[in-house]
C-alpha cells in the first residue's frame, strides 16, 4: 500500500469498515511511514472533535408548540371528515330514492313487456352515471375551495372518465386559484393512466405552475407515468433560475428515471 | 414489545392517524433541531425551523410514499433550510454573503478545540458543511443520505471523505 491508498483508507479503517486483508496492509504501511502516522493521528483527532459537538436540547417551547399544532390538524381533520360525509349521503340517498322510484316504474312495465326491461335497466344506469357527473362537474364551479377539492376527489371513484371530465379537472389543474385545488386534481388526474388528455394536461401544467409544492408533485405524477414528454418541461425547469434547489433536485432524481 | 417502525407508523399517519405524528416527534424532533441548529446557530430560529419541519410532515403527509422516514423528514428540513437562507439572503442583500454562515454568538463551543472547528466549518461550502453535519455529526447514513439527495450511497461516500479530508487539512494548517 503506499500513501495515497492509505490516505484513501483511512476513514474507512476508523470507520471500521475496512475489509481484514486491507486492514493487514493498512497496518503494514502505517509502521513504516512517518507522515501517514500523523496523519491518521490528525484525523482521529477531528473524529474526537466531532464527538465534542454538544447536542442541545431545544426549549419547551418547541415541544408545546408541536402539541399546538398537532391538536388544531386534528380537529381540522374530523371537520374535514364530517364534511366529507355530509355530502355523498344526501345526494346518495336522493339519486337512491329516485332510481328506486324509476326502476320500480320500469320493473311494473317491464312486467308487461318482458325482453325489453334488461334494455331499459341498462339505459336508466346510464342516465344515473350521467347525473352523477354533471353534479360533480358543477360542484366543480363551486365557490368554496374546500368543495371543489371534494368534486375532484369524487373523480377518483370513475374508472372510465369521458372528456368532458378530464378536460373539466384539466381546468382545476391549469387555473384554480387555490394551489390546494391544484393538487388534488393533479393527483386526480395522474390516475387517469390510460388517458392521453390528462398526461396533456399534466405536462402543460408542469410548464406553467409556480408553486414550488405543486412542481414537486408534478414531477413525481410524470414520473410514476413514466411520461417521456416531460422530460423536456422538465428540462427546462432544471435550467430556469428561480427554481428553488430542492425542486430541482427532485427534477434530477426524476429526469434519471425517465432517461 | 418491539417498538414499531418509524416508516410503518408513517404510513399510519399518511392514513389519518395523526396523533401517531407525537410519536415521530419525539424520536426526531432533537435530531432534526441540532442538524438545523449546526447549521444556522441560531436558537429560536431553529427551533421555528424545527416546527415547521413536523408542521410540514403532517401537511404533505400523503406524499410520504414508504420509503426511509429519516430521509424523507431530513428532506423536508433541508428544504426549510434553503428557503430560510433564500429569505435571509434577500433580507441581506447589502450585506457581506460570506457573513451569514457565521455562527452568532449564541452558540458556544465547549472548549477551544470545538470553537476552532466550527471556524473552520464556516469555510467549506453549505453543502460540504451540511454533508458533514449530516453524517458525521448527526449519524445519517450514506444510503439515507443518497435516498434523501437522489444519490447512490457510494457516491455521497466519497463526496463525503473528500470534504472530511478538506476539513482535516484547513483545521491543521490553520491550528
Amino acid at each position: 500500500m503506499d500513501c495515497k491508498q492509505f490516505e484513501n483508507n483511512i476513514l474507512d479503517y476508523l470507520d471500521g469498515s475496512l475489509a481484514e486483508a486491507e486492514k493487514q496492509r493498512f497496518k503494514a504501511h502505517l509502521q513504516s511511514c512517518a507522515s501517514c502516522q500523523a496523519e491518521l493521528e490528525a484525523q482521529q483527532k477531528l473524529m474526537t472533535l466531532f464527538g465534542q459537538v454538544p447536542q442541545e436540547t431545544p426549549s419547551d417551547r418547541l415541544r408545546d408548540g408541536f402539541l399546538d399544532m398537532l391538536a388544531e390538524e386534528q380537529q381540522a381533520q374530523v371537520v374535514h371528515m364530517a364534511h366529507k360525509k355530509e355530502f355523498p349521503w344526501k345526494t346518495a340517498f336522493q339519486i337512491a330514492a329516485s332510481i328506486a322510484l324509476v326502476m320500480g316504474g320500469f320493473f311494473l312495465g317491464g312486467l308487461r313487456s318482458g325482453d325489453t326491461s334488461q334494455e331499459q335497466i341498462s339505459a336508466l344506469q346510464q342516465e344515473s352515471k350521467v347525473l352523477k357527473q354533471q353534479m360533480m362537474l358543477a360542484l366543480m364551479e363551486n365557490r368554496s375551495p374546500s368543495k371543489r377539492i371534494q368534486a375532484v376527489n369524487y373523480t377518483e371513484e370513475i374508472a372510465q372518465p369521458d372528456a368532458t371530465l378530464i378536460k373539466a379537472l384539466a381546468d382545476r389543474l391549469l387555473y384554480d386559484a387555490n394551489s390546494n385545488v391544484r393538487l388534488a386534481a393533479a393527483e386526480a388526474l395522474g390516475n387517469f393512466k390510460s388517458s392521453q388528455q390528462a398526461r396533456a394536461a399534466l405536462i402543460e401544467a408542469l410548464n406553467t405552475e409556480k408553486d414550488p409544492s405543486l412542481q414537486i408533485e408534478l414531477i413525481g405524477i410524470l414520473v410514476r407515468l413514466q411520461e417521456k414528454r416531460a422530460l423536456e418541461p422538465m428540462k427546462k425547469l432544471l435550467e430556469t433560475q428561480e427554481t428553488p434547489i430542492y425542486v430541482k433536485e427532485q427534477l434530477n432524481n426524476g429526469i434519471t428515471q425517465l432517461i | 414489545m418491539q417498538t414499531r417502525s418509524d416508516e410503518d407508523i408513517m404510513m399510519a399517519v399518511a392514513q389519518g392517524e395523526l396523533q401517531l405524528m407525537a410519536e415521530l416527534f419525539e424520536r426526531y424532533h432533537k435530531r432534526i433541531y441540532n442538524f438545523l441548529l449546526q447549521m444556522v446557530g441560531d436558537r429560536a430560529v431553529c427551533e421555528d425551523l424545527t416546527q415547521n419541519v413536523f408542521y410540514k410532515a403532517i401537511k404533505y403527509k400523503h406524499s410520504y410514499r414508504g420509503g426511509k422516514f429519516v430521509s424523507w423528514i431530513f428532506r423536508i428540513a433541508r428544504n426549510n433550510l434553503a428557503d430560510h437562507f433564500e429569505k435571509q439572503k434577500r433580507l441581506n442583500q447589502n450585506i457581506d454573503v460570506e457573513a451569514l454562515g457565521e455562527r452568532p454568538e449564541s452558540v458556544q463551543a465547549p472548549n477551544e478545540e470545538v470553537a476552532h472547528l466550527y471556524q473552520v466549518m464556516e469555510r467549506l461550502d453549505v453543502a460540504e458543511k451540511e454533508l458533514i453535519i449530516m453524517h458525521r455529526l448527526q449519524g445519517i447514513s450514506y444510503e439515507d443520505i443518497a435516498e434523501m439527495t437522489g444519490s447512490t450511497a457510494g457516491a455521497v461516500k466519497v463526496k463525503a471523505h473528500r470534504v472530511v479530508k478538506k476539513l482535516r487539512k484547513i483545521y491543521f494548517e490553520s491550528a
